[in-house]
């Protein structure tokens, strides 16, 4: 009983996400990528990214805080994180890398230091949002069932 | 006589009327209307008289002797006679009376001269006697006529004072009586004058009552009358001898020469349909004596098409006997016309109602139907939802503990469930598909992927010993677009079909380009087809040709003469292949779609099955058909599955038939049109046919053309097994020498055409095959050799330590010995194929998962692969574009930025270099232009000159290229605008993909730059 429910909720959780922008089909190329040979794709690739993306945020936080910004610094560690995220489809944390690096060529510290919140704060919904999405495959998993495409 | 009055008739005619009553145009035609000649003023009557006589012109004589012989005429003349006799007799007995007036005056008046002789001597003899007698003459004086009286009155008095004489006396008597004797003598002299008068009048009279004036008056007033009501009508009348000759003809409009037409017969003067009928009808007419009427349309050279109103009387002579006939015809062509006209309209109108209220019938019907499947398909869809709940309920409480006979009851209750859910499925797509709510999507698939995913899906529950195979021919593109997700059911329901019908031996799929079948062609000429396509087809067919040239040389089974047609297709096939790039390059995307062509793709799904019996297939189609019901009893099945394939094989436009033979097995074939965009079939370089490295890459998933699948009992599921190992090692060692998999293609369409087909020639052919490649690549060894030896372990670069370490884990360790190795293990790959051929054979199961293994996949990987390069600094970005290719079947190497990429393309020549722009150390753009610098002049001074070693084995790797090939260097840029495309394609790259790289991007690329 909890199964089908579980396997509904994650039907419709992901739609959300889908629906609110959070992620775009580029993490539906990423789930196709996950088959029997590679169980945990996405996962891993997420994980990765989580991972990477902490890191460039540690180091914007601090190229930021420097008082003459190296703003070229900046700048390509903000590539690296609109790469990244535009390749799992983390649509809105790409969208705000966008308007980072406008920033970043003008050399605004104000918009740079602004978008780097707003960054943190897409990057922190998309992690949140994906770990729950990730939590409830695993229940699923767990109690048997399978994962609904 | 007769013709004096004739004469005197016509000439008043020509003198007083005719002249102005016929108009002058007419009068000045060819022909005239009133064809009985009118004399001019100026001729002699007599020379009229001798023109009169002859009878090709106006025939007189016949004319007055038609009206002296013939019935009409003579009661005519009769008429006209006695009314003039009426008059004459009327003026006579005038002129009686009046002379009887005149007689009676007269003896009255010589009465009273008697009288007054009587008197006047009674007078004389009484003379002297009383005076009372003058009042008694006075009296009588007053009896005389007025006029005399009157006289008298002037007389009298005179001669009153004439006399005055002395009364009484004799003198005076005397003068009285003379008196008296002059006034009677003048009275009588008056008589006489009336007399004469009257003779006179009586003369006149008779003079004037000639009958010929009263006649031509009359005939005058008819002729008149006549004209004023001819003179426009549309009609033609005539009088016609016993021989049906005209001998007269009035016709308003006449086409022809009076001389052409008088004197001769119908039959004489037209030629034509409706001439003979008339005179047929004329001649039946003048046979039987009865006017008649008749409608005959007339086809002349004369007057074209025209229809008239005849109507025919005959002509009797007073004796009774037929002379000719009168004729009369009215044109009514154009009222034949129109009422045709009408009768069709009337008719089509009939037509059209009858029409309609089928038409109305059968939209009733058919909206009655559409309800009707309409309602099927909402309650089907009602049923499945819940339905589909209770056997999901069913399949968690099957994870649940049970019982064994809890278990057996759920089993039946889920394959039940299953089976109703299916049927449910199947109707809805049934009403789907014929309520034509079913839409047909287009997305670019890989029929190779979908013929390898359906089998693959049918090994993992086959219960049965039977062996799965497709093939697909290599003339099939690599992508088509098509509804996928259709193509894929029809493809299961066929093989699942086949399967369920077949207990031993085989089933398989096989795919190859047909021409455009006959009744797609009858479709496709009401669409006008775009010259471009016309063009695209003729490529195709050409590969087409070329391929199955090869295939036939095959047959030869000898291995020059194969090497020879292999380069040969390799170079035609490239040709096409080379222009369409040129095109992607050089031209818009716009016009890249407009080489989007139609190629018809069958489907052949055969089987070693029971087959079916010829009486049951004509009912194989149709729904809820099974072929008995002891089939529908032994194997179940709702037996909607074929229909509905049928149905959507057709919606896509294709056909779907079988053909069978009971016990030996069945073949379903669709035909199906699909779009192939061109730009993604395209080969390599013509530049690089030269060089023989090249021709190791086609071989992936999206390009394999032979699969196949053990029995699931036998061996685990489908992994790269005995065939497709043929693959991927086979071929590319006949890379080498062009062609593999074309070759190998013949082989396996050759030995597998046949579903029948004895397996031990196939294994004969294998065991050839394999022979052939491994010579091949004894033959071909030395570039490879010289390649494969080039990577240096001690370089540090990135991928060269990848690769050496690829090795090391795969079973051949040394790189020398690669040769023998790759021949030994190409020949034991064969002997395993011969084992697993044969079922039931044991060891089997031992061989395969060896076989099977990652390792061996790698090896063969590493060298048989394309060799692609990805230049990407970002992790995640590598991550998934890595496993994107592995998915496509390509292991690629990897490394992290442009320096990176210089060193590994010095160490290694690549198929492929995907290179991202924009990375630290060195980004995409320079280190592009020093590979193209490196591939234009030979050696790597640019390299250097920006900081790059050499690597110490560069020398070992070139001195046999003299000639470094052009290395498809494809751009990933972040986004198209600051990093261009215009400054990729000026720093030598081929081609640019914007990230994030998705399955597609990736796809068409591949298929764009590999061979």
């Amino acid at each position: 009983m909890d199964l089908v429910k579980l396997q509904r909720q994650l039907v419709d959780y992901r739609a959300s996400l889908y629906h609110e922008c959070v992620l775009d089909e580029q993490f539906t190329q990423l789930q196709q990528l996950q088959d029997e040979n590679n169980p945990d794709f996405v996962v891993e690739v997420v994980s990765l990214f989580f991972e990477d993306s902490e890191r460039l945020l540690n180091e914007l936080t601090k190229a930021l805080e420097q008082q003459s910004i190296d703003f070229k610094r900046v700048d390509a560690h903000v590539h690296q994180l609109k790469g990244s995220s535009s390749s799992i489809g983390a649509q809105r944390v790409q969208k705000s890398c966008i308007a980072f690096r406008n920033y970043c060529e003008e050399q605004n510290v104000e918009g740079c230091l602004a978008c780097l919140q707003q960054v943190r704060i897409e990057y922190s919904l998309v992690k949140t949002k994906l770990e729950y999405m990730f939590q409830l495959e695993q229940q699923i998993l767990s109690s048997g069932g399978s994962i609904p495409i | 006589m007769v013709c004096e009055m004739e004469n005197d008739q016509i000439e008043d005619m020509e003198v007083e009327v005719l002249s102005s009553m016929w108009p002058e145009d007419i009068e000045h035609e060819a022909g005239k209307q009133f064809n009985v000649e009118k004399p001019r003023g100026d001729q002699d009557m007599l020379e009229e008289v001798t023109i009169v006589e002859e009878p090709t012109i106006v025939d007189f004589q016949h004319l007055i002797e038609l009206t002296n012989y013939t019935d009409k005429g003579s009661s005519q003349l009769a008429y006209l006679v006695k009314h003039w006799e009426y008059k004459q007799a009327n003026a006579v007995r005038l002129l009686r009376e009046e002379l009887d007036n005149l007689s009676r005056q007269r003896q009255e008046s010589e009465l009273k001269k008697l009288e007054i002789l009587e008197e006047h001597r009674f007078e004389e003899e009484r003379y002297g006697g009383d005076k009372r007698s003058i009042s008694i003459l006075d009296g009588i004086y007053d009896i005389w006529q007025e006029v005399p009286r009157r006289k008298n009155n002037i007389v009298v008095p005179s001669k009153r004072v004439e006399i005055d004489a002395e009364y009484d006396t004799v003198i005076y008597w005397k003068q009285r009586a003379t008196h008296l004797e002059k006034m009677l003598e003048a009275s009588m002299q008056r008589e006489q004058l009336l007399k004469e008068k009257l003779q006179e009048s009586i003369k006149n009279l008779e003079k004037q009552s000639s009958p010929v004036e009263e006649l031509s008056q009359i005939l005058k007033r008819a002729d008149n009358f006549l004209h004023f009501v001819l003179q426009t009508a549309p009609v033609v009348f005539g009088h016609q001898d016993k021989e049906l000759r005209y001998r007269f003809i009035y016709n308003h409009f006449p086409s022809l020469q009076e001389e052409d037409i008088l004197g001769k017969t119908d039959v004489e003067i037209f030629t034509g349909s409706g001439v003979k009928e008339s005179q047929d009808f004329k001649k039946e007419v003048m046979d039987k004596g009865l006017p008649a009427k008749r409608e005959i349309t007339f086809e002349t050279e004369l007057f074209g098409s025209k229809t008239f109103l005849i109507y025919v009387e005959p002509v009797f002579s007073k004796a009774g006997e037929t002379i000719g006939i009168n004729y009369m015809g009215m044109d009514i062509t154009d009222q034949v016309r129109k009422r045709e006209k009408m009768i069709k309209l009337r008719e089509e109108i009939a037509v059209r109602k009858a029409k309609e209220t089928e038409l109305n019938r059968t939209i009733h019907i058919t909206e009655e139907t559409m309800r009707a499947k309409q309602m099927l398909a909402t309650m089907s869809h009602e049923i499945r939802s819940p339905l589909s709940g209770v056997v999901s309920m069913a399949e968690i409480l099957s994870t649940t503990k049970l019982d064994r006979e809890q278990r057996q009851l759920l089993n039946v209750m889920l394959s039940s469930g299953d089976l109703v859910l299916q049927l449910i499925n199947d109707i809805l797509d049934l009403s789907k598909v014929e309520s034509g709510v079913m839409k047909l999507e287009s997305t670019k698939f890989r029929p190779r992927e979908v013929v390898k995913h359906v089998l693959q899906t049918a090994a993992a529950s086959l219960q049965k010993i039977l062996t799965l195979e497709g093939n697909v021919a290599d003339d099939v593109p690599i992508e088509v677009i098509g509804d996928v997700l259709r193509i894929r059911q029809i493809l299961t329901n066929l093989i699942s079909n086949a399967i369920k019908f077949t207990h031993e031996g085989k089933v398989g799929v096989k795919l190859y380009v047909v021409p455009e079948p006959p009744f797609a062609k009858e479709a496709s000429q009401r669409v006008s087809n775009e010259s471009t396509a016309n063009q695209s087809t003729t490529n195709i067919s050409k590969e087409e040709t070329c391929t199955s040239m090869s295939q036939t040389s095959s047959d030869q089974r000898g291995f020059h003469g194969k090497k020879h047609d292999g380069s040969c297709q390799n170079h035609s096939q490239s040709e096409p292949g080379t222009r369409v790039r040129n095109g992607t390059i050089d031209t818009s995307e716009e016009q890249a779609e407009l080489l989007e062509t139609t190629v018809w793709i069958r489907c052949d799904v055969y089987d070693t099955g029971i087959g079916i019996p010829e009486n049951a297939l004509p009912t194989l189609f149709k729904k809820y058909m099974q072929v008995s019901a002891d089939h529908a009893r032994k194997y179940g099945g709702t037996g909607l599955g074929l229909a509905i394939c049928k149905q959507l094989v057709e919606l896509m436009g294709g056909r779907l038939t079988v053909s069978s033979r009971v016990h030996c097995g069945s073949t379903f074939t669709f035909i199906l049109p699909y779009k192939v965009s061109l730009s993604c079939d395209s080969s390599d370089d013509p530049d690089d046919l030269s060089d023989m490295d090249d021709h190791g890459a086609t071989n992936d998933d999206a390009t394999a053309s032979f699969f196949q699948f053990q029995p699931r009992t036998l061996g685990s599921l489908f992994s790269s097994n005995g065939s497709s190992r043929t693959q991927r090692l086979l071929p590319h060692n006949v890379g080498y020498c062009c062609a593999n998999s074309h070759k190998l293609n013949g082989f396996s369409e050759t030995s597998y055409s046949f579903p029948t087909g004895n397996g031990r020639t196939k294994e004969m052919e294998l065991v050839e095959d394999a022979c052939s490649v491994a010579e091949a690549v004894e033959i071909s060894s030395e570039p490879e050799s010289s390649f494969s030896h080039s990577p240096d372990p001690h370089n540090g670069s990135p991928i060269c330590s990848d690769k050496h370490h690829r090795n090391d884990v795969s079973a051949e360790t040394k790189a020398s010995t690669r040769d023998a190795s790759s021949c030994s293990e190409t020949s034991r790959d064969i002997d395993v194929k011969i084992k697993i051929r044969e079922p039931q054979l044991p060891p089997k199961r031992q061989e395969r998962p060896d076989n099977c293994s990652q390792s061996s996949q790698e090896v063969s990987n590493s060298i048989s692969k394309p060799k692609i390069l990805l230049v990407e600094d970002n992790k995640i970005n590598v991550m998934v574009t890595q496993n994107m290719m592995k998915q496509l079947g390509h292991m690629i190497d990897v490394v992290n930025n442009g320096v990176e990429a210089v060193r590994a393309v010095q160490c290694h020549s690549y198929d492929l270099v995907l290179m991202d722009v924009c990375m630290p150390v060195m980004d995409g753009l320079q280190a592009t232009k020093l590979i193209r610098s490196f591939e234009e002049t030979g050696n790597w001074d640019e390299a250097v000159k920006a900081g790059i070693e050499q690597p110490s084995t560069f020398d070992s790797l070139q001195p046999d290229r003299t000639h470094p090939k052009h290395t498809p260097i494809i751009a990933m840029t972040a986004n198209a605008l600051s990093e261009s495309a215009d400054e990729c394609f000026a720093n030598g790259m081929d081609s640019f993909v914007s990230k994030p790289v998705t399955f597609q991007k990736l796809k068409e690329c591949l298929e764009q730059y590999l061979p």
